[in-house]
């Protein structure tokens, strides 16, 4: 025990108790323990502690830390960075994205703040890291909950990278040269775990391509039902493929055109073939509506179009499992027509989330009517819900189209959920609509003034940035 | 009478200290709770050993919570309102600690009021200050009394609570130094592994404070300066600028901080004299809330005159006569060894240095231990304090040496400026 651990736990027990041993002390110091025992533990502690204060040594630390490479980008610009602190949690993805996009880096003491705010908002991951830098991978790996900001050498990243960075190396390839992608993909499958391996196959159908096929089959006997789900998501999206030539079939056997009506037999779920493909459901409305999702559109065609067969009466089922699987279907095979017809058949109490993602499947200068369509069918409550639904990222023209829509109702206070979704999700080159730029109506909901800030906001974030 | 949720809310700093208020406004969290006219009190189980003592004075309102939090007030002041604001606490007698917290309030407020009226009586202002002088024995004796019974019963038995009460009754006896040592020991109280060891070294140098007080009038004229501040006696900064030592230099301004209490804003500025060498310390106070007087900042140059107050080892300063600040690049600054060297020169006169300035050139950090440390090209490292949010300065180096302005003493490096390149960060 040193003298001064001693003299602590004399204290801690108590003089009464126990004595300090004065033989550990300086020499100085023993004459007093001798005598009052308090006040020369008192004073010899005061001195000892300082003595310790005074006298530490420098720590000599034998590991170093390995050098992060010079990150050459110039720094955002001050009014960016001043602006930084205010961004909503919703826009501060926006505003990485703009700094990547002008090749800027913000100053690294404001990293840790905002690897914070990653780690709790993974979309914010990817812009975070590229922004980040070599500074944002040195942190990473020193601080295992921000480890989505290891940048993983580009050609490194697939073997030795982290989920994302593996994500991020594949999307790249599959754009820059698929044959290498592919090749990669397929020889490092049998080794990945579930989650990864539909992760994978997600990313490929970003590119999906005809040839894709025969991998995508092998993958409907995965032992991981995501994957087997992802696979038979992605083959109904090839026209060409044999599990579409299947589909057909089972389509033409379970919906039969009998007159003007549909003369539907729902499928018996212990058909282990229909299971194979389908992913593994055993509902048998649920089976239909998958058959209808993976069955190419042309199909219907003999049969008139797509507003015909939509109109058309349905015996045997219910006509919702039809409809719902044509909406799997046009979303899937990207078809605007029948999008635009489903849209305009749709019943206003059926719209739901998948009807509204026709929207996107139309061409842009479509983008105006659809929105007109469903304003004209639903209520400005139900209409609010519906934008809400409405997937990113939109065009010019739906971004105008809604907020002209939102402009038609200034004093509608049940707005505000539009309004919030919008302002954050029209592109930049609405962010200049007269809903921003004009005076506030006499009477508007406070919904409008906060999208106005929020466009104006947006667009001061760019300007600063530019 | 009673506050309205409302009024809870609206005394609270920000919306995640509503929140967090919320999950302590439990009766179950609590003990010792109590409400009278003029305060709620209540003791609220924490993380470590020891409940945090927490007490709201309703009248202005002002807050005293034994947690370590910044936010002010704290999660537990806003619960126990939120508490009694659904009739949940018992109205009581006031407990010795709040009692002690409310009189030293009530003095310090009248103090405020008195001061601007006082006349310039030479005769008055030595019957006071003799007063004074007398009153501080006193406490300065109780508190030897009570500090050598404390150590024969044992510092085990020592409670925050009775740490207060002693604080308090310093503050009767006007000497604010020896309370604030005393609050700060109550602060240790169970916290961190070594706390047995810090409460005595607190202790102790209270001990030796409470001594020299004793002996004020035979200690050598810089030492009987130093103690007088350190026991809190007032100096005038009219004196200072009149006959303080000046000194005059090209001066860095190394490092600014704030430190937020429930009744004062303090922000210390940390100069260092280009070609003197001599660091040199600028307080500047401000209600909370209320604005600081202006200050220069970090990373800056000023060329002029500072005024230092009396001591055996001057480091507080007023600024006498200076330019305007200009922005300079990266500063020189010492190796670890020399910064280290400087400290305790200064401790020898000075006991009670709470901190000490250092600027140290071409520092990397380095993994040590539990935490981090900063190392010198000659391989000598000191380690941060464990309070320190470390991350900050570990991005702006990412590995790399940088040179760091920070306050250090035994509890480890504090940086609060760092140079990146010739751009000035403050951490």
């Amino acid at each position: 025990m040193t003298a001064w651990e001693d003299l602590v736990s004399a204290a801690l027990l108590g003089t009464q108790r126990r004595r300090p041993d004065p033989a550990g002390l300086p020499a100085a110091l023993r004459p007093l323990v001798a005598e009052a025992p308090e006040e020369a533990l008192l004073t010899a502690a005061a001195v000892l502690a300082n003595y310790r204060r005074a006298g530490r040594a420098p720590a000599r630390p034998d590991s170093r830390m390995p050098v992060a490479e010079r990150d050459g980008r110039p720094l955002v610009p001050p009014a960016a960075l001043r602006r930084l602190p205010r961004v909503p949690a919703e826009l501060l993805g926006e505003w990485l994205q703009a700094v990547h996009a002008k090749d800027m880096r913000v100053p690294p003491e404001r990293l840790p703040a905002l690897a914070e705010a990653a780690r709790t908002r993974p979309a914010l991951r990817a812009p975070l890291a590229a922004v980040a830098g070599p500074a944002g991978s040195w942190l990473g790996e020193r601080n295992p909950e921000w480890s989505f900001l290891v940048a993983a050498r580009e050609e490194q990243a697939w073997e030795y990278g982290g989920p994302l960075q593996r994500r991020e190396w594949l999307r790249r390839t599959l754009t820059a040269d698929p044959v290498a992608a592919r090749a990669a993909l397929a020889s490092a499958w049998p080794r990945e775990p579930a989650g990864d391996r539909a992760d994978f196959l997600a990313v490929l159908g970003e590119h999906l391509d005809p040839a894709d096929e025969p991998f995508l089959e092998a993958a409907l006997d995965d032992r991981a039902g995501q994957v087997r789900e992802t696979a038979a998501e992605l083959l109904a999206r090839l026209p060409g493929s044999r599990l579409a030539g299947r589909m057909r079939e089972r389509a033409a056997r379970f919906v039969r055109h009998d007159g003007e009506r549909w003369a539907v037999t729902l499928p018996d779920p212990v058909d282990a073939d229909l299971l194979r493909d389908t992913g593994g459901v055993r509902h048998p409305a649920e089976l239909l509506r998958r058959i209808i999702g993976a069955t190419p559109l042309d199909h219907w065609a003999r049969y008139g179009t797509p507003e015909q067969a939509i109109a058309r009466p349905v015996i045997g089922s219910d006509p919702g499992t039809l409809r719902a699987g044509w909406v799997l279907a046009a979303g899937r095979q990207r078809d605007a027509l029948w999008g635009a017809a489903l849209l305009t058949a749709a019943d206003p109490a059926a719209i739901d989330g998948t009807v509204i993602q026709m929207v996107r499947l139309l061409p842009a200068r479509l983008h105006g009517p659809a929105v007109a369509v469903l304003a004209a069918k639903l209520s400005p409550q139900t209409m609010a819900s519906a934008v809400a639904l409405l997937p990113a990222p939109w065009t010019a023209e739906l971004g105008t189209a809604v907020l002209d829509w939102l402009t038609a109702h200034p004093g509608n206070r049940g707005l505000g959920g539009a309004a919030r979704a919008a302002g954050r999700t029209v592109p930049l080159s609405c962010l200049r609509h007269p809903i921003a730029m004009a005076a506030l109506p006499v009477g508007a909901a406070p919904w409008w003034r906060e999208l106005a800030a929020t466009l104006t906001f947006r667009r001061e974030m760019h300007e600063e940035l530019s | 009478m009673r506050w309205s949720v409302d009024q809870v809310l609206a005394v609270a700093p920000d919306p995640p200290s509503i929140a967090a208020g919320r999950t302590q406004a439990a009766a179950t969290r609590w003990t010792g709770l109590g409400a009278s006219d003029a305060a709620v009190w209540g003791a609220c189980g924490g993380s470590g050993k020891n409940p945090y003592l927490t007490c709201v004075q309703l009248a202005e309102p002002a807050f005293r919570c034994s947690c370590p939090s910044r936010k002010f007030p704290c999660k537990h002041a806003l619960g126990l309102l939120l508490l009694w604001t659904e009739g949940a606490v018992p109205a009581g007698e006031e407990p010795e600690w709040v009692r002690g917290w409310l009189a030293e309030r009530a003095l310090r407020g009248r103090r405020g009021a008195e001061r601007p009226e006082a006349p310039r009586d030479p005769e008055a202002a030595a019957r006071r200050a003799e007063q004074r002088a007398e009153r501080v024995a006193a406490g300065a004796a109780e508190l030897r009394e009570w500090l050598v019974d404390r150590v024969r019963g044992g510092l085990a038995g020592v409670d925050v609570e009775e740490l207060y009460g002693v604080a308090a009754r310093m503050v009767d006896a006007q000497a604010p130094g020896l309370a604030g040592g005393l609050r700060r020991a109550a602060g240790l109280i169970g916290r961190g592994r070594d706390w047995p060891g810090r409460l005595l070294t607190e202790l102790a140098l209270l001990h030796v404070l409470a001594e020299a007080s004793t002996r004020l009038p035979t200690l050598p004229a810089d030492l009987a300066a130093t103690v007088r501040s350190r026991l809190g006696f007032p100096t005038d900064t009219a004196d200072v600028l009149a006959s303080g030592e000046r000194v005059a230099d090209e001066w860095l301004v190394a490092a600014v901080t704030d430190e937020v209490t429930e009744r004062l804003t303090t922000r210390r500025t940390w100069l260092r004299g280009q070609a003197t060498r001599r660091p040199a310390l600028v307080l500047a106070f401000a209600p909370p809330g209320q604005p600081l007087p202006r200050t220069f900042p970090a990373g800056h140059t000023v060329r002029g005159e500072l005024a230092f107050y009396p001591g055996a080892a001057p480091l507080r300063a007023l600024v006498a006569d200076v330019s305007e600040p200009v922005r300079s690049g990266r500063p020189a600054g010492d190796s670890v060894l020399a910064a280290l060297h400087s400290f305790p020169e200064a401790l020898a006169v000075d006991p009670w240095l709470e901190r000490w300035p250092v600027v140290l050139a071409d520092v990397a950090p380095v993994a040590d231990g539990e935490g981090w440390a900063l190392v010198d090209p000659e391989g000598a490292a000191l380690p941060l304090a464990e309070r320190v949010d470390p991350w900050p300065l570990l991005a702006v180096s990412a590995g790399a040496p940088v040179t760091v302005a920070g306050e250090w003493n035994a509890a480890g490096l504090r940086p609060l400026t760092c140079w990146d390149g010739d751009r000035v960060v403050r951490l």
